[in-house]
């Protein structure tokens, strides 16, 4: 296996229709604006992707902590729901007094598993506080994380 | 590149952004290119183009009052939608033991929306005061200031008004005719245990408003590309549609004359009225 630079790296293009993409090691993704309102935007924003991956990180996080205990887990998916603290902030609409930044972050992850309830609610905490999304937004962002189970 | 002509809306959604892209995207292919500006406020954007850091402002009646007033008359309406022309607002009230007439409104209460609703608070008072009822004199105003700076196009003062003469709060409530026969339509208002007493004399809507110093050729320029768009053409339908016309209108100002006279008499620039 080839030697890794410390840290991460990404190159993101941006080109002429307004979007960017995003070249990360021998993968791409095309990122629309900062923000999207428009149901029929052709792309995803920027802000999509963070939610997105964000969701991502909390499944994936808790697929692969309960891979390594080898605790069943048949399904893992997640809702987010977010709100701007202003939207109108965000479009630059002047006399807008907040800020665009993400007031809430709500993310419900339902979680389908024959596996022990306690040791299921362990590795959720685990998957909590190994995330760095989780661990980077905690101390600036409303986060409403909650883990709903199923058999 | 020819300069934009910078061209400001008043948005309290930012889906709303959305319309107006796609107005700014025709006016590109009309090689008009228009630059947009957002404000929270009418109040924000008469200052804009008092200021001259706007070419064009899509005004709400009361902000082309405002404008007037600040620029000393020295401002034009320069265009319209054809649903801007001849508006009036209804008087609602209930069928079955509810007034049938505006003069059997005193002694009671009304229920207006926003206080800078031009539709429904400023004109329909004006209205009842030729009708010879005083507000607070001869009825009682019960006013639902929602999201105040946008001079009633947020529908949801109209809508707390109704609620609150349907809750038999207030004898009658006021709306635009258009959302009457909205709200006909899709069921909130029931036809058979609602109705009509009452209506204000017909006024106009908003309108495209440009200071008196703004370029002539650049007026053009823009009223050309606006004027073109038809509704039969279907790539100008959505657009047309999502903001509420089938035609373009020239501008004119003699609409204008309820709510001059609405905010004369209830000295809404005066003091405490004014947002």
């Amino acid at each position: 296996m080839a030697d890794r630079a410390a840290g991460f790296s990404v190159r993101v293009s941006g080109s002429r229709d307004g979007s960017a993409t995003a070249f990360v090691r021998k993968h791409r993704f095309v990122v629309g604006s900062p923000v999207t309102f428009d149901e029929q935007d052709p792309q995803l924003s920027a802000l999509e992707y963070v939610l997105g991956a964000f969701g991502a990180d909390l499944v994936t996080g808790l697929l692969a902590a309960a891979r390594a205990r080898h605790l069943e887990l048949d399904h893992a998916e997640a809702l987010v729901r977010a709100d701007l603290d202003d939207e109108l902030a965000a479009v630059g609409v002047v006399g807008a007094t907040g800020s665009p930044a993400l007031a809430r972050v709500q993310v419900k992850v339902y979680a389908s598993s024959g596996a022990d309830e306690a040791a299921l609610r362990e590795l959720w905490n685990q998957t909590l506080e190994r995330s760095p999304l989780v661990r980077t937004l905690q101390p600036v962002v409303r986060l409403e994380l909650v883990l709903e189970m199923s058999p | 590149m020819e300069k934009p002509i910078v061209v400001g809306a008043v948005i309290y959604d930012p889906k709303v952004t959305v319309i107006w892209k796609i107005i700014g995207d025709f006016f590109a292919s009309k090689k008009c290119p228009i630059e947009l500006v957002y404000y929270s406020t009418y109040e924000l954007q008469v200052e804009g183009l008092a200021k001259g850091h706007l070419d064009v402002a899509w005004n709400s009646p009361l902000a082309w009052i405002d404008a007037q007033r600040r620029l000393g008359g020295k401002c034009r309406a320069i265009a319209m939608r054809d649903t801007d022309r001849d508006r009036v607002s209804h008087f609602v009230a209930r069928t079955k033991g509810g007034p049938a007439a505006l003069e059997e409104l005193r002694g009671k209460t009304v229920a207006f929306g926003a206080k800078d609703s031009p539709q429904a608070t400023l004109i329909p008072i004006e209205q009842l005061r030729r009708a010879g009822l005083e507000a607070g004199k001869h009825y009682e105003v019960r006013r639902f200031d929602v999201k105040v700076g946008l001079h009633g196009d947020h529908v949801g003062g109209e809508k707390d008004a109704l609620a609150c003469m349907m809750r038999g709060d207030a004898a009658a409530s006021v709306m635009l005719d258009l959302n009457w026969d909205a709200w006909m339509k899709d069921g909130t208002i029931n036809g058979s245990e609602y109705r009509v007493i009452g209506s204000t004399g017909r006024f106009d809507h908003c309108n495209f408003t440009v200071r008196e110093d703004f370029a002539a050729d650049r007026q053009k320029h823009f009223e050309e590309a606006l004027f073109s768009m038809t509704y039969s053409d279907p790539a100008h339908r959505e657009m047309m549609d999502l903001e509420g016309l089938k035609k373009w209108e020239p501008g004119r100002t003699h609409g204008y004359e309820l709510l001059s006279a609405a905010c004369e008499h209830q000295r809404y620039f005066a003091g405490a009225g004014a947002s």
